[in-house]
């Protein structure tokens, strides 16, 4: 139980980033800063399936690639089974690395267009060395454990549907034997009669292979069904913590609040959305990002998909 | 809240047939087979529809704004008592923009990104009406009131970059409005918005329709969203219109299977727990041949006959669904 609190945590994660700087503050080596995420600890359980929602800004994507170390942050510590991640070195950190895969949003720019499904896998187990026969034998595993059928693996990505798309990401990651899956929005590309396929999906291996899986969602409801914990973002903080049922039932951060109001409810939300307006509830205000800065130029290559 | 029996109210859009067809090598192939609509003045109906199920495509062919590539096949688009399939382009532009307005996704296609918000405003409200220029000032002023932004008067010299996706959707629906239309087509305007914003952009949209008496086309994917506005509600699949009633027969009776097995996707704010409810299987390619009941091999209750002949349309007054089982 002691190793196991001390699976996967996060302590005191900060990123920021530095917006222009104007003439004199590049003298004096000032400059207006904000912080993506801001003063972020987390501990998550071996075999957990942890869910972190919040909208678009509040940093959930940053965290993401913060923990798959796409970024380093600015500040805080990663630690995985008790040792600092950044410190890691040669063979650690090339373990480490395998141990920790994500899955990314949008299918359709996260998979080569010019190279077939066998392809991408091959390339995959390739980086962890396997190769020839028990590549071709595994590569058939890891489509059996997605659910896609083997004649798929000849198509192109952009043969696929997107939830086959996204069941070849899934695959690709799991090629690695990861122990952690960081899964950034993977449903929300896709239909509602189809994302619980990938969700169940989800699931599966984290009840069949043990895997601990990090899934980041704006959608609150998907979240709530599979995770065993949840953590809500606003302003690069986490504002509430909790099981599925505290969260929706007994939310005590205001935020967490208004966005569980704001879920659109059918039948029995009728008639309320005007007074949702005039009551002027409000989001908190995001970061005071100017639109395009941050975005572009100081996220780094991985931006175009946060 | 009591309305007045949709079927007995005059209609405002008839649609009647609507075959759409997207052109693959040589021959034409029908994407839109055969959908059917009405929309009563003032009336907010809703078209659900998984991506590829047509309802963007029927809405762009009420404007006639079809993309490349694509036509109407046959039908008719009647509005306000002229059919619209075949008028000629210069009395379609007189129509469109004015009489039936539309709304999108994402407003930063639709909004001018060099000319600021004020100044579009004013040009549409210059065109489109007998409008001075004092007029019309005070009138975006209004305008922007109406749909909830603060110091209109400063707003109006913003561009679209400086304004947030929510402030952009309403700047859109100002400008939609500002002809003072009789129908408001509104296709998907909240999907690319945080929940929260959608929360007040639906707010807005609900209560200007309500002072403006506009009826309004709300394409959505997101039936609870639909739920929470619509007085009616049209689900589509595989191009054609599959159940169509209120909104309260189709969440509480619903006849289509495809229908009730999208609302149990729906994933809810509730303690459920276990695996999510999914529709198996995909829907089919766009333009594919299809024999049978389109939604048959997905469908939970499919028999033989499903499989091999196209099922009936079956009605009850304010009701229709298109399955073999409906009755």
């Amino acid at each position: 139980m002691g190793q196991d609190e001390r699976f996967f945590e996060l302590q005191d994660i900060r990123k920021e980033y530095v917006l222009r700087r104007s003439l004199l503050q590049r003298f004096t080596r000032s400059a207006p800063r904000v912080a993506a995420v801001d003063g972020v600890s987390l501990s998550i359980e071996r075999g957990a399936i942890f869910g972190l929602v919040g909208e678009s800004g509040c940093g959930k994507s940053t965290l993401a690639q913060i923990i798959v170390r796409l970024i380093e942050p600015t500040a805080g510590k990663v630690i995985y089974r008790g040792a600092d991640v950044a410190r890691l070195k040669g063979e650690e950190q090339h373990a480490f690395r395998h141990a920790v895969q994500m899955v990314f949003q949008d299918t359709g720019s996260s998979l080569n267009p010019r190279k077939r499904i066998r392809r991408v896998l091959a390339e995959a187990l390739k980086a962890r060395g396997v190769t020839g026969a028990p590549a071709t034998g595994e590569i058939e595993t890891l489509m059996h454990q997605v659910g896609l059928d083997t004649p798929l693996l000849r198509r192109f990505p952009h043969e696929l549907s997107g939830g086959q798309r996204q069941r070849v990401g899934i695959a690709r990651a799991l090629a690695m034997k990861p122990e952690v899956l960081v899964a950034d929005e993977p449903v929300s590309a896709l239909d509602v009669s189809l994302q619980g396929q990938i969700i169940n999906l989800l699931r599966d291996l984290n009840r069949d292979l043990g895997l601990t899986i990090i899934l980041i969602s704006h959608d609150l409801a998907v979240v709530a069904r599979v995770c065993t914990q949840i953590g809500v973002m606003n302003a690069g903080k986490i504002v509430e913590r909790g099981s599925p049922r505290q969260v929706l039932f007994h939310p005590v951060d205001p935020y967490t609040r208004m966005l569980i109001a704001s879920v659109p409810r059918g039948l029995a939300g009728r008639n309320r959305r005007p007074a949702i307006e005039e009551t002027g509830i409000r989001p908190a205000p995001q970061l005071a990002l100017p639109p395009l800065e941050v975005t572009n130029a100081d996220t780094g290559p991985l931006s175009s998909r946060a | 809240m009591m309305r007045p029996e949709p079927l007995l109210r005059p209609e405002l859009l008839r649609i009647d047939g609507l075959h759409i067809a997207f052109k693959a090598g040589r021959e034409w192939r029908d994407v839109v087979r055969g959908v059917d609509l009405r929309v009563a003045p003032g009336e907010v109906v809703g078209l659900v529809g998984e991506s590829g199920s047509g309802k963007s495509l029927t809405a762009l062919a009420i404007l006639q704004v079809l993309p490349a590539g694509a036509r109407i096949s046959s039908g008719r688009i009647v509005f306000d008592g002229t059919d619209l399939v075949g008028l000629p382009q210069r009395a379609m532009n007189e129509r469109r923009g004015r009489d039936i307005a539309m709304i999108f996704q994402d407003p930063l296609t639709a909004l001018n990104p060099v000319i600021p918000i004020g100044r579009q405003i004013y040009d549409s409200l210059r065109t489109h009406q007998a409008i001075g220029h004092k007029a019309a000032l005070a009138r975006i002023e209004e305008l922007l009131a109406l749909v909830g932004i603060r110091h209109p008067r400063e707003r109006m010299r913003a561009y679209p970059h400086e304004l947030s996706g929510g402030m952009r959707q309403r700047v859109m629906t100002a400008l939609a409005v500002s002809s003072n239309p009789k129908l408001l087509i509104a296709d998907e305007p909240t999907t690319a918005l945080d929940v929260t914003v959608q929360a007040q952009v639906i707010g807005m949209l609900d209560r200007i329709r309500r002072d403006l008496g506009i009826a309004v086309l709300f394409i959505s994917h997101n039936l609870d969203l639909i739920a929470e506005i619509c007085d009616r509600v049209s689900v589509m699949y595989a191009g054609k219109v599959v159940e169509s009633s209120s909104v309260e027969t189709v969440f509480e009776a619903p006849r289509h299977p495809y229908t009730r097995q999208l609302l149990r996707c729906i994933p809810r704010l509730d303690a459920s727990t276990g695996p999510m409810p999914t529709i198996p299987g995909l829907p089919p390619r766009f333009g594919a041949d299809l024999v049978g009941c389109p939604f048959a091999p997905r469908c939970d209750g499919a028999r033989d006959l499903c499989r091999t002949s196209e099922p009936p349309t079956w009605r009850e007054p304010g009701h229709l669904a298109v399955c073999w089982d409906a009755a």
